[in-house]
């Protein structure tokens, strides 16, 4: 036994030795992957980047494959107005949009008809405002920020603050010459909130009161409100329902956020949604004008890509010929000697793989380096570029870098190892 | 041991053996001989298995090689076949030791054998110990054409194909590399197949094959086999003699 894992050892050891001499010498023949690869990450950097920037400035706050969905003629305000007359959207047609197949996810805003306020202590005096409270799934803000901590009902009972309230409170404080407080700091602020579970025009008037916390910020809702956890508003609306007179329009979906499954599809989902009665944020337009966009990175980027693959291929394919020709005598004897075809190929193959996973890995540095460049100096070259912010690809690239290098090279590399295998042996050793 | 049976071949119109019958036996020396681009080459790459001939039959065991996938073949070249060749053909990027070893480290899971061993051994047997760790290019044409033998025969096989082995060698290390196969064939059971224009070869050959316009006619050696020469030990003598003992114990464990 001792033996024949010497011999292993022995094996490997020498056949390591030769490995690293033939990568050596394969390095400059796979040369040309090292552009192919960094151009990939390139693009890869400008077109996420690009779909930031139209996110995050073209769309506001909706996702690029997301819809907003609002109440028939409902102007903007009409979603923050407390008008009990204001109708949201019907819960049928809310049912339904939640079961469409090219609905991947669909959120919906509700709010509370009932009359709510808010009491703090800032700077010493304590201010009451009038504030409607609203719920939506925790998975909506989870979808946009990954940090998020999810609501729950709770003592103290946690809260999202609108950024307007916070932008309001500023301008209060810049005026008064006090510090302003950053949304972050904002986080435990504690809140005294008060819900009345009667109509505000009720002769007697019931009113609950809950101490509350500012759990975070968002600006990702045009709801000049706040928001508690769903739970919270469906258990008081239960807890309650004795006090409000029959009839009484309690709870109001006043939008919904619709994730679709293909963005290709937008527009398509768009028009369906709007027959159902409802007004539909569409962003056609914009998404139309994103995905041509889009599209040109892709096509312009894919004809380089395509071009550069081709002639890397060629290239590589060339160079591995050349290889195996001056080769020729060495996989001639090995073969002669014993070693089958199978392990030839494959060990030539592997050869192109392990050169191509380094000229993936130095592709990526390279093309985040281009990246880095770019990033300097892209106002410059283009001015109307300026809110496009590049940023350098992440882990994920540097896998696919790695993986589709290496890919590349060994399928480069395969027909020359197969020639190597196949060649006249005899022929190659009198040489 | 190896029976070629009915074996013709031919490239495009040109035919290079037609209807070859051969058998060779264990403990012998053939020597194959004819003009350039007789065939003779083609004959050994047939044996090995290496090229498939269009019609006939390469039985080894009573089995017909012909009829193996590569990786069977592959396998019976590495055990059971050794190469010599005319320019050496040593790994120019390995130490002697190491061309040595690649044979045995092609299947490192074949046998419980102290491979360091073998090589020292057969070093001590070829006289080049002094040269293991010189790369190629630092050797001598006979240290070379020691080390291919030393190569040819780590594995115990038990048939060696030479071609032209003395071709490329002065007349002193001609002479060494005749005396060493000569010693082989004395002190093991190997069966010598080479191709050769050297006639102190076809000299103390066992058999001599002549390949003349694709036919092979037997100039030397008897019809009934193993042909002993005066100077051959018996085979009882043979073990005692044996200077490269691990060939027996090596053979046995296989």
């Amino acid at each position: 036994m001792k033996n024949i894992i010497h011999r292993i050892f022995l094996s490997f050891k020498l056949s390591s030795q030769d490995t690293v001499k033939n990568i050596l010498k394969s390095l400059i023949s796979s040369f040309g992957i090292l552009f192919l690869i960094s151009f990939l990450v390139l693009y890869v950097s400008l077109r996420d980047s690009v779909k930031n920037y139209v996110d995050k400035n073209i769309f506001g706050t909706l996702s690029i494959d997301e819809i907003r969905v609002t109440p028939k003629m409902a102007k903007q305000m009409d979603i923050f107005a407390t008008s009990q007359s204001s109708s949201g959207i019907r819960g049928g047609v809310v049912a339904y949009i939640k079961k469409m197949p090219e609905v991947k996810k669909a959120f919906t805003l509700v709010q509370m008809s009932n009359k709510s306020y808010i009491r703090g202590e800032l700077m010493g005096k304590r201010q009451k405002v009038f504030m409607p409270l609203g719920s939506i799934e925790n998975d909506f803000f989870l979808d946009r920020d990954p940090k998020w901590r999810p609501i729950y009902t709770g003592d103290p009972l946690p809260l999202v603050a609108p950024r307007f309230a916070i932008d309001m409170l500023n301008n209060y404080l810049s005026m008064n010459g006090y510090p302003i407080i950053p949304p972050e700091g904002m986080s435990g602020f504690p809140i005294e909130l008060t819900v009345q579970s009667t109509p505000a025009d009720a002769p007697e008037k019931k009113e609950y009161k809950y101490s509350a916390v500012v759990h975070a910020v968002t600006d990702q809702l045009p709801f000049m409100g706040i928001i508690v956890p769903s739970d919270f508003i469906w258990k008081f609306m239960r807890d309650h329902a004795a006090d409000a007179p029959e009839g009484m329009p309690e709870i109001r979906y006043v939008a919904m956020y619709v994730k679709v499954n293909d963005i290709k599809k937008l527009p398509e989902i768009t028009d369906k949604i709007r027959a159902l009665g409802v007004q539909v944020e569409s962003q056609q337009d914009v998404a139309a004008k994103t995905n041509k966009a889009l599209s040109i990175i892709d096509g312009s980027s894919l004809v380089i890509i395509g071009m550069f693959l081709i002639l890397t291929v060629i290239s590589i394919f060339n160079s591995y010929l050349t290889i195996v020709y001056n080769r020729s005598q060495k996989f001639s004897l090995r073969r002669v000697l014993g070693v089958p075809k199978s392990k030839i190929i494959f060990g030539f193959v592997c050869e192109a793989a392990f050169v191509g996973m380094l000229y993936g890995l130095a592709g990526y540095y390279a093309g985040n380096w281009l990246l880095g460049i770019a990033t300097t100096h892209l106002v410059e070259w283009v001015p109307s570029l300026k809110g496009i912010v590049l940023s350098s690809s992440g882990p994920s690239v540097l896998f696919i870098a790695i993986g589709a290098s290496a890919a590349i090279s060994s399928l480069s590399a395969l027909i020359p190892a197969v020639f190597a295998s196949n060649m006249n042996l005899f022929k190659a050793i009198r040489k | 041991m190896i029976d070629i049976q009915n074996v013709s071949m031919a490239f495009g119109k040109r035919s290079i053996l037609e209807d070859v019958n051969l058998t060779f036996k264990p403990g012998t020396i053939s020597a194959i001989t004819g003009k350039s681009g007789a065939g003779k080459t083609t004959l050994l790459g047939i044996i090995s298995g290496l090229l498939r001939p269009d019609t006939g039959k390469v039985l080894f065991k009573g089995q017909n090689i012909l009829r193996w996938g590569d990786l069977k073949r592959s396998r019976y070249r590495n055990r059971e076949i050794g190469f010599v060749f005319q320019f050496f053909n040593l790994l120019s990027d390995n130490t002697s030791y190491q061309n040595i070893i690649y044979p045995a480290l092609i299947s490192p899971m074949r046998g419980d054998f102290d491979l360091d061993k073998e090589v020292r051994d057969l070093a001590s047997y070829l006289n080049i110990e002094e040269v293991l760790h010189n790369y190629p290019s630092t050797l001598s044409g006979g240290e070379r054409q020691r080390v291919a033998v030393a190569r040819a025969i780590i594995n115990k096989p038990k048939i060696i194909l030479a071609d032209e082995p003395t071709g490329n060698l002065d007349d002193l290390s001609a002479k060494g590399i005749l005396s060493l196969f000569k010693r082989l064939r004395d002190e093991s059971d190997i069966c010598l197949i080479i191709v050769t224009h050297d006639p102190r070869i076809v000299e103390f050959a066992d058999f001599h094959y002549h390949l003349h316009n694709a036919h092979l006619v037997k100039m030397k050696g008897s019809t009934t086999g193993t042909k002993k020469t005066a100077s051959r030990k018996p085979d009882t003598e043979k073990k005692k003699t044996a200077k490269y003992p691990a060939v027996k114990v090596r053979a046995g464990a296989r």
